[in-house]
């Protein structure tokens, strides 16, 4: 229940954190100051070469720095024009209207078109051969011929500014959408881990209950060793894969619990190849499957039962069997009708975690001899292996001097 | 002489069940019973007692302030300390201040025979050599602890029957149970008395005190130890030299 409440919580905490990508709008690289004006500066530089070349083809008695002087500027003005609009319109630019496209930015880029001429005439007035024409003559001059193409060049840069926006709010989108996605299947993973629990909690309840009047040492044997199954379970936290050592020091509580209920009527064997102890499970995978040996198998017997647990890696797949030999056979077929809610939780869970890159199986292999294997796709534990990984501290002497 | 004990905690249940523990247990006298920090500091003052169990979360000071104050009145003559908590965080900090054991609530009448035993080991260390230690020899760790199970444990290395490695972990196997821990083997070579301790394989360290038998076998000359509760364990190759240099010594 606390381990429940700690959760929700820390979802809830997870769903209000705000995204990154709505306080900070990423700028795409080409609008940063340099990439952009050292771009526009490269295709006046282009454009300056590609003119001085048909120019000394035409045998123009110009200087040849002249065309590249005025391409050069002429996209500079331009850069230095795009990247203010990127600064002080770029909102603007990303929310207008039609309306607002028509009746404001239709005739800002005429007006931006005739700022271009008149700051490239001002600049240009010396330099260029038509300078004992008036300054009005050119302006009309250089408008005829050039407006059109200016108001062309701002819509273009107005289209490439507003398709930024689209393309940055439908990342933002997709990107809340997988997180949302990940925090459901959190959340149902954890719903699903915490269905398990209570229901074993409250039988070894009442086992100590029970215990409490016949055999108090027993009652208190079984307290504490149900409370180390709390504290390593409530220890793991929100981990949601934990190594198959972790997995199997819970199993093997739990275990002892029943072995405290059953007596010697089981007996269990735990065969886990080396190689495995690292392997990654989903935490508290393991538990239902022998709590399932126990309830449908072994505690309906009369007879003596053997659970074994087994590991092994083969290839790229983890594979766990619980055997359990000894059910009343014939016993299986009504396991699976009966099938609990702690079975069906864990296949729910495997397909979560692993969808169809993981099996789960329970057959009786022969009458009275049941099998539940799990296939699982290897995932191996990366904390450091050499070293002393786990805290490990001894004392030099415990003696005090 | 029986072991007299004072017991620490501020709840009166958990002093109760201290003390129906240890009425059963022969040769241990319950000398006082506190209910705070300040009260256990007098009482442990008054009675010199040789084991304190001691709660760690009680109003006002805590257990570790109890011991603190102890040690600066007398610090030669602390009683051994047994921590009794809910909590496990405390554990390394119980290490440090040379506790005899940590039991987590709730724990077995077992589990405190255990530690009174361990107390009782100290005590008559204590009394068989005082302060004086063999100065030639170099000191290893006679303690390990860590978390196994659920449980914290403060486990005396000549408890150690053989250490076995699975890869990235090792399996300490003691008389009772075994432990699983994320460790190497070289790593734990380095910290037991090599005069106890021998290693038999890659993959093996044992307990001289606990082996019954060092046997080659006639046929394949592969050679084994028998460890005194019946395991077998063999021997590589490479460390079988140890082994002959022992037997000559």
């Amino acid at each position: 229940m606390l381990r429940r409440i700690l959760q929700n919580r820390r979802l809830a905490i997870k769903l209000n954190k705000p995204t990154k990508q709505q306080t900070d709008p990423t700028r795409p690289f080409f609008m940063h100051p340099v990439v952009f004006l050292s771009g526009w500066l490269a295709l006046g530089i282009l454009f300056g070469f590609q003119e001085s070349v048909e120019m000394s083809l035409d045998a123009w008695k110009v200087p040849l720095w002249m065309p590249f002087a005025a391409w050069t500027l002429e996209f500079l003005l331009w850069g230095l024009t795009f990247l203010g609009m990127w600064h002080f319109l770029r909102a603007s630019i990303q929310a207008a209207s039609t309306r607002q496209m028509l009746l404001l930015y239709l005739p800002l880029s005429v007006v931006v078109g005739i700022v271009e001429e008149v700051l490239y005439i001002t600049i240009f007035r010396y330099q260029h051969p038509g300078r004992h024409l008036t300054f009005l003559t050119r302006l009309g001059h250089n408008l005829s011929s050039a407006l059109v193409t200016d108001v062309v060049i701002f819509w273009m840069g107005f289209i490439v500014f507003r398709s930024v926006g689209y393309y940055q709010r439908y990342r933002e989108r997709e990107q809340l959408a997988s997180q949302l996605q990940s925090q459901l299947v959190q959340a149902r993973l954890q719903a699903l881990q915490m269905q398990l629990n209570p229901h074993f909690l409250f039988n070894t309840l009442n086992s100590v209950s029970s215990l409490m009047r016949s055999d108090p040492d027993g009652a208190d044997e079984m307290l504490e060793r149900l409370s180390s199954l709390l504290r390593i379970t409530l220890a793991k936290g929100q981990a949601q894969r934990i190594p198959l050592q972790e997995e199997m020091e819970v199993v093997q509580l739990y275990v002892s619990i029943q072995q405290l209920r059953f007596g010697d009527r089981v007996s269990h064997r735990v065969e886990v190849a080396p190689e495995a102890w690292d392997a990654l499970v989903p935490s508290m995978i393991l538990q239902p499957i022998v709590e399932n040996a126990y309830v449908h198998g072994i505690s309906r017997s009369l007879g003596e039962g053997t659970i074994t647990i087994k590991a092994s890696v083969e290839g790229d797949k983890l594979c766990i069997s619980i055997r359990n030999a000894g059910c009343v056979p014939g016993a299986f077929a009504d396991t699976l009708k009966r099938q609990g809610v702690g079975i069906a939780n864990v296949k729910a869970r495997l397909e979560l975690h692993y969808g169809s890159r993981q099996s789960f199986s329970i057959r009786e292999v022969v009458p009275g001899d049941v099998t539940a294997l799990c296939v699982l796709p290897l995932e191996i534990d990366k904390r450091p292996s050499s070293d002393h990984a786990e805290p490990l501290y001894a004392a030099s002497s415990s003696d005090r001097g | 002489m029986p072991l007299q004990v004072v017991i620490a905690d501020d709840e009166v249940l958990a002093r109760q069940k201290l003390l129906q523990l240890l009425r059963d247990e022969p040769d241990i006298e319950v000398v006082g019973e506190g209910a705070n920090a300040e009260e256990t500091i007098d009482l442990v003052q008054l009675t010199q007692p040789d084991v304190l169990l001691l709660d760690i979360r009680m109003p006002g000071m805590d257990g570790f302030d109890v011991i603190s104050a102890l040690s600066c009145s007398s610090p030669s003559d602390l009683p051994g300390i047994i921590f009794t908590t809910a909590h496990d965080q405390y554990a390394l900090k119980a290490f440090e201040v040379h506790a005899v054991d940590y039991l987590l609530k709730p724990f077995t009448r077992e589990r405190l025979r255990i530690a009174l035993h361990h107390a009782r080991e100290q005590r008559e260390r204590k009394h068989a050599n005082g302060t004086a230690r063999s100065p030639e020899k170099k000191e290893y760790s006679n303690r390990l602890v860590f978390r196994s199970k659920g449980r914290i444990l403060f486990l005396p290395i000549a408890d150690i029957r053989w250490i076995g490695a699975e890869e990235n972990y090792v399996r300490i196997c003691t008389g009772r149970e075994s432990h699983m821990l994320r460790n190497t083997m070289s790593n734990f070579e380095t910290k037991l008395d090599p005069d106890v301790f021998l290693r038999i394989h890659r993959s093996a360290i044992v307990n001289l005190q606990h082996v019954k038998e060092f046997r080659t076998d006639g046929n394949d000359g592969e050679c084994f130890v028998t460890m005194s509760a019946g395991h077998k364990l063999p021997v590589s190759r490479g460390y079988r030299s140890r082994i002959t240099s022992l037997i000559a010594r």
